[in-house]
């Protein structure tokens, strides 16, 4: 039984891990995106004045 | 091979800015989670059979059904993107696509732990976990064709017509597991849930049902800031270096 | 008429591409030798016990097709990419369906062709005794190619023009030929034994349905997919 409940904790964990885990990558790559917007459109401002 | 897109749509700018709303809806979906999980292992007594290894099913069922619904709107945004060919259901089909892989992963890895103490085996050949296996299988070659395809045109027309051929084959790859392990005879899945574990069951769904809405979103306006900044350095790329 | 046209066109693409691999023969034999090389290690991998082959023979023997016959897809693109063929082929007031169905037809001759080699070598190598069931297995094995087939050329009219396409093909097709694999491996080794548990029937109705639903599929998407 406390086998058992040792794999109920692994779920759990797991779950959280993945979740957390690719919120983490969902944050890195729209800061990415965001940071290649603006350099695009600094160089396309600045070419367009 | 795509064609120069007028850009005045959408200022950048503006286009950053409204994250407001998405992050409000991440974190209700969070306390949503934790509150659903608290409920689902406090209210459910232990299992009979499976004492409190039943707990588990209140994260991996909630994550098996969201990953079908991932999917389910994989096909339905590719088929909207061959019929009318706007952009925006390419991004969605693909944002739905890589989170639908997320969770599909992660109902394969606990379905494995729940595996092990019920059945004594991290894997069997269980018409479900099989299929779902075929199913990450299928997607993560969607993924995979999309990151080798540059062009943005060729990518959005190519990957949505192999979302939905993939979607069109769930169900027969589900129906050949099921007579392929049906002739051979194995044991049964513990599909039949107690009333009592019903209602921290939907609690749970409808928890996971808003983190995954959020990651869709979340990776939808990603995605679509990506093709904006890929659309002005086409045209800068375009027009040459020469102002700059 | 205009139907007629269009067949002479299908007709007009299968003789060019067969033609094309009969005067260099290079791409046939080496594919058909992968097979027959697949065959033998299946054999040594699983012992040289009679009972064991004779079990697997099916399934090797399916595999041995798959994994051989994923490299004649990408070739027939490939060959038309070279010289930028493709385009003049796409500039041709003709539908486009009938370069899916010329491709198709020319890949599925070719690849039973391979069959007509490793089949036999597979029933040697594995030790199968021949019984009454072996005409309805060449029938299992005509489906079964069908559906291996029409997705595997549809699969590669977009593999072969990405980058890294020996390896997204493989990716793209194997999962969804799953149900033709256990269908034609179950089917033919039980019809091969006499069919003794009468489920042959049920897997050649899903082989078929298989086929019906995806050379359909294929063909309506194939328009999306090659004009861009």
């Amino acid at each position: 039984m406390l086998e058992g409940n040792g794999f109920v904790v692994a779920a759990y964990v797991v779950m959280w891990v993945g979740v957390l885990g690719y919120a983490v990558r969902l944050h890195r790559v729209s800061r990415d995106a965001k940071h290649r917007l603006a350099q695009a459109s600094r160089v396309d401002a600045r070419r367009h004045i | 091979m795509s064609h120069a897109v007028p850009l005045e749509t959408e200022s950048p700018p503006a286009a950053v800015g409204v994250t407001r709303p998405i992050e409000w809806l991440g974190l209700v979906a969070l306390l949503a989670l934790v509150g659903a999980q608290l409920l689902g292992v406090l209210t459910s007594p232990p299992d009979r059979d499976m004492g409190h290894l039943q707990k588990i099913m209140y994260v991996h069922v909630p994550a098996a059904w969201n990953s079908f619904i991932a999917f389910f709107v994989v096909a339905i945004c590719s088929l909207l993107y061959l019929w009318k060919g706007q952009e925006r259901h390419d991004l969605l089909a693909a944002s739905a696509a890589e989170v639908g892989t997320v969770f599909t992963a992660l109902t394969l890895a606990l379905g494995s732990i729940w595996g092990r103490p019920t059945w004594g085996v991290w894997w069997t050949w269980d018409p479900r976990l099989t299929s779902t296996a075929v199913l990450l299988l299928i997607f993560v070659g969607y993924l995979a064709l999309r990151s080798f395809v540059e062009d943005a045109d060729r990518r959005a027309q190519w990957s949505a017509a192999v979302g939905l051929l993939g979607a069109l084959n769930v169900p027969i790859v589900y129906m050949s597991v099921k007579w392929w392990r049906t002739l051979h005879q194995m044991q049964s899945s513990p599909s039949t849930v107690d009333p009592e574990y019903v209602v921290g069951l939907r609690a749970n769904g409808i928890a996971v049902l808003l983190v995954l809405v959020y990651f869709i979103m979340k990776r939808y306006r990603a995605a679509r800031v990506e093709r904006l900044a890929e659309q002005l350095e086409e045209r800068a790329a375009l027009e040459g270096r020469d102002h700059a | 008429m205009a139907f007629a046209q269009d067949l002479r066109r299908v007709r007009a693409i299968v003789w060019k591409d067969l033609t094309t691999e009969r005067r260099s023969k290079a791409g046939f034999n080496s594919v058909a030798f992968l097979g027959v090389l697949i065959l033998l290690l299946f054999g040594f991998a699983l012992g040289p016990d009679a009972e064991a082959l004779r079990d697997a023979a099916a399934g090797a023997l399916w595999l041995a097709i798959l994994f051989s016959g994923v490299l004649a897809f990408n070739r027939s693109y490939q060959l038309e990419l070279d010289g930028g063929a493709l385009e003049q082929l796409l500039l041709y007031p003709a539908p486009r369906w009938t370069i899916f169905a010329g491709k198709l037809a020319a890949n599925l001759l070719f690849v039973l062709l391979v069959e007509a080699i490793v089949v036999p070598v597979a029933i040697i190598l594995f030790q199968v005794k021949s019984t009454a069931g072996w005409l309805p297995a060449i029938g299992v094995m005509l489906l079964g190619t069908i559906g291996f087939v029409s997705l595997g050329t549809f699969y590669a009219s977009m593999a072969s023009r990405s980058r890294a396409r020996e390896v997204l093909l493989p990716l793209l097709l194997f999962p969804m030929l799953i149900p033709v694999l256990l269908a034609s491996a179950e089917a033919s080794s039980s019809l091969l034994a006499g069919d003794p548990m009468r489920d042959a029937g049920a897997w050649v109705r899903l082989l078929a349905a298989f086929d019906v639903i995806f050379v359909v599929a294929s063909f309506l998407a194939f328009d999306y997919v090659i004009e861009v």
